[in-house]
């Protein structure tokens, strides 16, 4: 590796380390769309990997997976600030990498910009971290896009876009938004030369390749997330998402404000321009050297240069969603294409300008600083200072954050729920996906349900996003019950037995909600609630153990029809935990024997769950029951197919990157099926099988990066090339 | 300079609308939607919660005592919680309310705590609303006089009840007393037949005519007597007639004297024994205990440690009587020292945080921007440092 090229990883490294340390003190980071805690690795939170939740928001299971093996070596507290340290150096490094090296100093400037800008600022200070890591991918994926759109019929290219793609899906929205900046590529890629249309043709073969082997490696998350989709997708109409996340009027007009790359659905956040009175001078320095790196660059490569404007606008339109002259195509898109709407908060496209600003800036900067006959040292200050002055709150970021240490009372409920080695579930009260927490070190207190990574057991997740036009936009039977239970609370005097349905062993109480008491109710009242047991009592929660509850299996002498209104209040005699089952997985159980003629699991009413390979009846609409006639297995039918995609995207990866002689190929399909095996036994969990992810995709990347092997460099597709 | 001309126009461009929308920078609006309870630290223009009507009232209705709230303006499903004795009292009902109105019954419930709340209101509270009293709601007596009722009953506070009349009969709403409905009425020498007391025949005149457990009661003069139960007395039986102690030190029987403290009795000999443990540990600590019996170790002797949890664990001390305790939480520790199944001695070890729980800190972060700002600079100083180093070299060369 060249000085220059060291030198610049150690800025990077240097600058997130700096950007990190108000997060380096003890605790976790908690966002409001972030949470951690020392449970976040365990394998309840591989619930999409097992297939009991869609992926919708992206692949990021396989990085969640390296981050678990990550986690038992450095606690899980120093992982996740490693993940953010990571995703902040590769936000620069990546930028300044896919810039040529004749650009000289200038692609610090790249890589500031791209790395310190109001987007990366709110999207770090609301927790989303795949659409970052996503966002820090761009950049290298288009230039090896652009590198294969040159070369269709070299190997290294392909693979590279292929995986790099693949890696940016880590969040659904990031690799969308990058598929549209592809699309652009290819658009003025073919109108470069007069001889488009045959262009065209040359490419449509390594194009449909390339979409293959990316529509294969993704396949894993996208084919449950299709499966699931239907049974726990809700959508709410588009005027209703345009109602909760429309742009806001802060301010800045929403152009002016997407403009300077800034803009979020949700108020509350403070940016540097909020507390620099004169932060429109560095940005319009920035916007200047963009617009010369623009005209400099049309000069030079116009294609090159309307392919960054082109991102620079379409960025602009579809971030401004309804509120911009595309309106009626957003309103439209989501009438037509529900799933459209994971566009709801159409700031995420904020991200193509900041790529635009900072390609074009760089290129202006080293127009500048190559026109320039002295004082270029002093020019280049200048200018890699404005990035740095537009974005000072990155530093301390404003004091908005600090790391969290969870209250003592946690501490001792969680002590005691993990001494307990029933297979069951917590639930939380009030039931609010997002609520807030005062005990949070951060000016923002809006965090979703911290208790799911706190506590070692599941805990069961209100899924109601509770906007004011929009309440869940989540299939959620269970939480309908739960939401049943709760509001005929005053007449319940069941509560044990009505929570078993939903396997909840466990009952935490927060005490810091107002309406905390009127939960409370149905656990602790004057002379007490039948087999409910206050465990702990701490000085923000109360802890209930609910004495009915002592695993997800259950035998009923009924089929459980009808509703679950019937429940309340009626002695539910014909349930009982008399079943004898073997654990194989989290989601697949070898049932030996029931007590009664049904047999109900009380985890997930999926409509996969399959039982001798019969599908599951709907017991009193909660959760799924199957007529119980003699021992087999009770498994998630979706969770056979995640794994086999999952391990042949994995096999596919690797054999991209060393692209194996027959035998070597051979050996590689036939490693799938004890990885299939292993995995299936849950003998290779979700850390082991990250432990293994990272060491040969890591292996075989070193492989790859040397050149191996050299014959396969040329003629890949045997196409002609250029 | 055509470049610097392009760059000022450009710049202006971007100028206009940034310069222009400066005139609104202050003043967040933020939402107080609930679940999303926004603390926005510029909250200047944040929408006020809404106020909304509560009222409580109490009424009889055909002898039921009916409390209602009324929540008014504020929507379906506010969230009523009931209270006896303030905020922190029991929790007497709780619910929502439908149709603005949330019911409940009960009566003679004074000083009622009320809190109403719901999604984007401020909570309501009132405190010390009484319900009505029982007897102001009750229903019309059943009675005035015993004539009201039947003869075998009599009137009682408004209802009719039966005479109480264990040893006798009902007549007109009044018990007459029979002369004995026992033995235990009439005098030594009498029985009680058919409510009138009679001599008693004689019985016995030897103890061999009554059974082991009696003996044969012949009152001075008299030829024949009657079979009385023999006087029992501590710690002994019946035989032949007559009481014979045991003889024992310490046993379970009737009358058997028990141990001291500290002593159990085993095989109607008192022994005593003793756990040694330190009082006090630390969560992690794993403290070592002797069990002693009569002074000697207690060898392979059962305990059982009840941890702070309530979960219970059963071991053996090893030849020398001692065995290890692990404090693995903190709290209260019972040990107990069982010999033949029975517990000889129970002690009680607390374990403590390592350190006190300690608050959770507050939530402001320390303002870091100046020193990480001077870091940065510094950063950039030694890069164009470095960048300027190789410039000079290169230019050299």
């Amino acid at each position: 590796m060249e000085s220059n090229s060291k030198l610049a990883l150690v800025v990077y490294l240097v600058l997130a380390f700096l950007i990190m340390l108000p997060l380096l003190r003890p605790g976790y980071y908690l966002a409001l769309d972030m949470q951690a805690g020392p449970n976040s690795y365990t394998d309840v939170q591989f619930s999409d990997f097992y297939g009991d939740v869609p992926s919708s928001y992206g692949a990021y299971f396989p990085t969640r997976m390296v981050m678990a093996a990550i986690s038992d070596i450095i606690s899980p507290e120093a992982t996740e600030k490693l993940q953010l340290f990571i995703i902040l150096f590769l936000c620069g490094a990546c930028a300044h990498f896919s810039l040529p090296e004749e650009h000289g100093n200038a692609r610090y400037f790249a890589g500031l910009l791209y790395m310190l800008n109001p987007f990366v600022f709110v999207r770090f200070l609301a927790g989303h971290w795949s659409l970052l890591l996503s966002y820090a991918i761009w950049p290298l994926a288009l230039l090896s896009f652009s590198q294969f759109l040159e070369k269709p019929g070299e190997r290294r290219p392909f693979v590279k876009s292929a995986l790099l793609i693949t890696l940016a899906a880590v969040s659904s929205h990031g690799v969308i938004i990058l598929l549209v900046c592809c699309a652009l590529m290819l658009v003025f890629h073919l109108l470069k030369n007069r001889a488009g249309l045959t262009n065209l043709l040359a490419l449509i073969k390594p194009l449909a390749l390339l979409a293959a082997a990316t529509l294969v490696l993704n396949l894993f998350w996208i084919a449950p997330t299709i499966m699931l989709f239907g049974s726990t997708y809700a959508p709410s109409s588009p005027e209703s998402y345009i109602m909760d996340f429309k742009l806001l009027a802060m301010d800045l007009p929403p152009e002016a404000s997407i403009a300077t790359m800034h803009g979020f659905w949700r108020y509350g956040f403070i940016y540097t321009k909020d507390v620099f009175q004169y932060w429109y001078v560095p940005f319009i320095l920035i916007a200047a050297l963009a617009c010369a790196g623009l005209i400099a660059l049309l000069r030079a490569k116009p294609h090159h240069a309307l392919f960054l404007f082109a991102v620079f606008i379409i960025g602009f339109l579809l971030a401004l969603g309804n509120g911009g002259p595309l309106s009626s195509a957003f309103t439209l898109f989501g009438k037509e294409l529900p799933i459209y709407m994971i566009f709801r908060d159409s700031h995420k496209f904020i991200g193509m300008i900041c790529l635009a600003y900072s390609m074009l800036g760089s290129y202006g900067a080293n127009h500048v600083l190559r026109s320039l006959q002295r004082r270029k040292l002093a020019a280049l200050a200048v200018i890699l200072l404005l990035p740095l002055i537009y974005n000072f709150g990155f530093f301390n970021f404003l004091g908005q954050i600090g790391t969290t240490q969870y209250p003592a009372d946690w501490v001792e409920a969680g002590r005691i729920i993990s001494a307990d080695p029933s297979e069951t579930s917590i639930l939380v009260l009030p039931p609010y996906l997002y609520s807030t927490y005062s005990w949070s070190n951060a000016t923002q207190k809006t965090l979703p349900t911290p208790a799911a990574h706190f506590f070692s057991k599941p805990v069961i997740i209100s899924q109601g996003i509770m906007m004011p036009h929009i309440y869940s936009d989540i299939k959620d039977v269970r939480g309908d019950y739960r939401a049943y239970i709760f509001k005929k609370r005053q007449y319940i005097n069941n509560t044990a037995e009505l929570l078993a349905p939903l396997n909840a062993r466990y009952i935490i109480v927060l005490k810091e909600y107002e309406d905390a008491d009127s939960y409370l109710w149905l656990f602790k009242r004057r002379g007490g609630v039948d087999n409910i047991t206050l465990v702990y009592e701490g000085d923000s929660l109360y802890l209930f153990r609910n004495e009915l509850v002592t695993g997800p299996l259950l035998a009923s002498a009924d089929a459980g029809e009808g509703g679950f209104q019937q429940l309340a209040n009626v002695s539910i005699d014909g349930l009982s935990q008399n079943v004898s089952y073997i654990h194989i997985n989290p989601v697949t159980y070898l049932i030996t024997g029931c007590g009664a003629p049904y047999l109900f699991y009380a985890t997930s009413a999926g409509p996969f769950m399959e039982f001798n390979g019969n599908r599951p009846e709907p017991w009193h609409a909660i959760a799924s029951t199957f007529r119980f006639s003699g021992p087999g297995i009770l498994s998630n039918g979706v969770f056979p197919v995640s794994l086999a995609l999952f391990i042949l995207a994995w096999l596919l990866t690797i054999a991209l990157l060393i692209h194996p002689q027959k035998t070597g190929a051979v050996l590689l399909a036939a490693s799938a099926v004890p990885l299939y095996i292993l995995a299936w036994g849950d003998i290779l969990g979700p850390h082991a099988l990250g432990t293994l992810l990272a060491i040969s995709l890591a292996s075989a990347g070193i492989m790859f990066n040397h050149g191996y092997p050299k014959k396969a460099s040329k003629s890949f597709l045997n196409i002609k090339c250029g | 300079m055509k470049l610097i001309y392009i760059l000022a126009v450009m710049a202006l461009l971007f100028a206009i609308p940034a310069v222009s929308a400066q005139s609104s920078w202050y003043g967040y609006n933020c939402q107080g939607y609930y679940g999303y309870g926004y603390s926005c630290i510029h909250d200047d223009n944040a929408e006020p919660k809404k106020q909304m009507d509560v009222a409580f009232t109490s009424s009889c209705d055909g002898g039921v005592v009916t409390n209602v709230i009324t929540v008014l303006d504020a929507g379906d499903e506010a969230h009523v919680v009931v209270k006896q004795g303030g905020e922190a009292g029991d929790i007497i009902t709780a619910g929502d309310t439908e149709n603005d109105i949330f019911t409940f019954n009960g009566c003679d419930v004074d000083g009622l705590y009320i809190k109403v709340t719901q999604s984007g209101y401020a909570r309501k509270e009132m405190l010390g609303e009484d319900t009505l009293s029982c007897s102001s709601c009750a229903p019309p007596p059943e009675c005035v006089s015993d004539a009201d009722c039947p003869s075998a009953e009599r009137c009682l506070s408004g209802e009719c009840v039966n005479v109480p009349c264990e040893c006798g009969t009902v007549q007109n709403h009044q018990c007459v007393a029979y002369e004995c409905c026992s033995d235990s009425q009439c005098s030594a020498n009498e029985l009680c037949q058919n409510h009138i007391c009679n001599p008693k025949p004689a019985e016995c005149t030897a103890d061999a005519q009554c059974a082991a457990d009696k003996y044969c009661n012949i009152p001075a003069g008299a030829a024949g007597g009657t079979c009385d139960d023999v006087t029992v007395g501590d710690c002994g039986q019946v035989e032949n007639h007559a009481f014979v102690p045991y003889g024992y030190e310490c046993g379970p029987e009737a009358g058997c004297p028990s141990c001291p403290q500290g002593a159990v009795c085993i095989d109607h000999t008192c022994k005593s024994g003793d756990v040694s443990c330190p009082t006090t540990g630390i969560v992690g600590d794993t403290k070592t205990c002797t069990a002693t019996e009569g002074g000697q170790a207690c060898a392979n002797c059962d305990y059982e440690v009840t941890d702070p949890s309530g979960g219970k664990s059963t071991k053996k001390t090893d030849e020398n009587g001692n065995f290890e305790l692990s404090l693995d939480m903190s709290g209260a520790y019972q040990v107990t020292l069982f010999k033949d199944g029975q517990a000889l001695k129970t002690i009680q070890v607390e374990a403590f945080k390592k350190s006190g729980p300690s608050e959770p800190e507050k939530p402001t972060a320390p303002d870091m921007t100046t020193p990480l700002l001077l870091l940065v600079f510094l950063l950039i100083l030694l890069v164009l440092g470095i960048l300027y180093w190789r410039s000079r070299d290169g230019k050299k060369k």
